[in-house]
């Protein structure tokens, strides 16, 4: 049984090997998996600090839901009230959504987001834990109406999770560079804040007004999440934006 | 820096050795409570700690123990195959290229709490590549949480499970075959922030060439 497991790990690994887009990787996964009944697969970090609907996307790894439920998702924030984020932040191994402990969903919204889901044909699922080099947080859920899953498929699913993501961070060769795109100019301000410049010298440097200066510095704030200047400053220098 | 520590020069880090074994008690028995490996001196020694184990200790300024780890060579009995079979569906690897990496540990003192990957670890995983290219070692075996193949992967360590992870001691545990290059290594100096080695010259040659 585990070396039949063991092979189907093997056989998409090697065909997660040569994919080169995201669409590769899921056709290296879906149809060898559909007879779990797996018919979704979801990735993503999990963002420290609440965020706005469009950030929040930024940390989607990898992911072919419904596109209505992820419209639906991302702007009512349910990745706030989501028992199953709650729980992919608190274990290190994989779990069955059927598994979540029962007090993190007498919540309301934590009902609904699951009930919802379930109408979107995710009602069961499968997720495992994943963290990053750089101590990210997230994971990556396997799901559809209904999972037939046998322990030694529960391993198949952990590994399959980590080269799923590993190929996409791959693919797309840094995570937050893709993830934070910013533009030249905010790069260039933040850089600039780095080293300890007011908005009137940033403008200055940078030939542009002090409100411009202000004007990217900001945006650059709100893409990275953060509230103060000096903390932009630190997750740019984190995520290897600036230097 | 890592200091590698075999048959040859082990005459040269009595001192350290000893410190690296009590690491290994404080860490897998006191901390992670494998009680089978206890040892009333509480010095963690093995039947794996022979002639041919290559012992990895990271020492800081002062010339403390900081971190730790084993390289077994596969061409001999080596854990895997004697200790956690279970962990592995077919033959064990074994061949002169390859390594089983094991005990590795970071000393309390040395942990970091931030989010990035401790560098005394990451320091060990480049001290086993800079080590293994020059000997034509081009992979390692490895025990270790399933949460550490993404890891490998993102340093270019083409990590490819040799079995179904199991649970063990409370944790869930795969072993792996990662096959490793001059890539690896570049990624793992971008990683570090730093390209100089991370290898300790030999004692037994600064020695030498001071005699």
């Amino acid at each position: 049984m585990s070396r039949k497991s063991l092979d189907l790990t093997l056989e998409i690994l090697k065909s997660l090997d040569r994919a080169h887009s995201r669409e590769d990787v899921l056709r290296a996964i879906m149809p060898r998996l559909s007879s779990f009944g797996i018919e979704y697969v979801i990735s993503s970090m999990i963002p420290v600090k609440r965020l706005p609907a469009r950030t929040q996307k930024n940390y989607v790894i990898v992911e072919n839901t419904p596109e209505e439920w992820n419209r639906l998702y991302f702007s009512k924030g349910y990745m706030y009230a989501d028992p199953v984020v709650q729980a992919t932040l608190g274990t290190t191994t994989g779990f069955q959504w059927s598994e979540i402990e029962a007090a993190s969903l007498t919540e309301r919204r934590s009902q609904q987001v699951m009930g919802e889901a379930r109408e979107f044909g995710l009602g069961e699922g499968f997720t495992v834990p994943l963290a990053t080099l750089e101590e990210e947080r997230g994971g990556l859920t396997f799901a559809g109406p209904r999972l037939d899953i046998s322990p030694a498929q529960r391993g198949v699913l952990t590994l399959l999770a980590s080269y799923v993501v590993g190929q996409m961070l791959l693919i797309d060769s840094g995570p937050s560079e893709r993830r934070i795109g910013l533009t030249a100019r905010e790069r260039e301000s933040l850089q600039w804040a780095a080293e300890g410049k007011t908005d009137w010298e940033i403008g200055e440097l940078m030939g542009i007004s002090r409100h411009g200066a202000d004007f990217h510095l900001r945006s650059a704030r709100v893409k990275l999440g953060c509230v103060t200047r000096a903390q932009a400053v630190a997750e740019g220098f984190r995520r290897g934006l600036i230097v | 820096m890592i200091h590698v520590v075999t048959a040859e020069n082990m005459q040269d880090y009595a001192g350290a050795l000893d410190q690296a074994f009590r690491l290994r008690h404080r860490v897998f028995v006191e901390e992670l409570g494998w009680s089978a490996l206890a040892r009333p001196d509480r010095r963690e020694i093995d039947e794996f700690d022979d002639e041919h184990a290559v012992h990895l200790l990271a020492l800081d300024d002062d010339e403390a123990v900081i971190g730790y780890s084993r390289l077994l060579p596969t061409t001999r009995p080596y854990l895997l195959p004697m200790v956690l079979p279970q962990l592995c569906e077919g033959a064990a690897p074994s061949g002169p290229h390859i390594f089983e990496w094991g005990r590795i540990c970071v000393a309390e003192s040395a942990r970091t709490s931030g989010r990035r990957l401790n560098p005394t670890a990451l320091a060990l995983m480049t001290a086993i590549v800079e080590w293994g290219l020059p000997r034509g070692v081009s992979s390692f075996v490895s025990e270790m949480p399933t949460s550490w193949i993404l890891r490998l992967l993102q340093l270019h360590l083409r990590a490819i499970p040799l079995g179904l992870p199991h649970e063990i001691e409370g944790e869930e545990i795969v072993a792996v075959e990662a096959a490793f290059d001059r890539r690896s290594l570049r990624q793992l100096q971008a990683k570090r922030g730093d390209i100089r080695s991370v290898l300790a010259p030999s004692r037994t040659s600064v020695a030498r060439l001071a005699s």
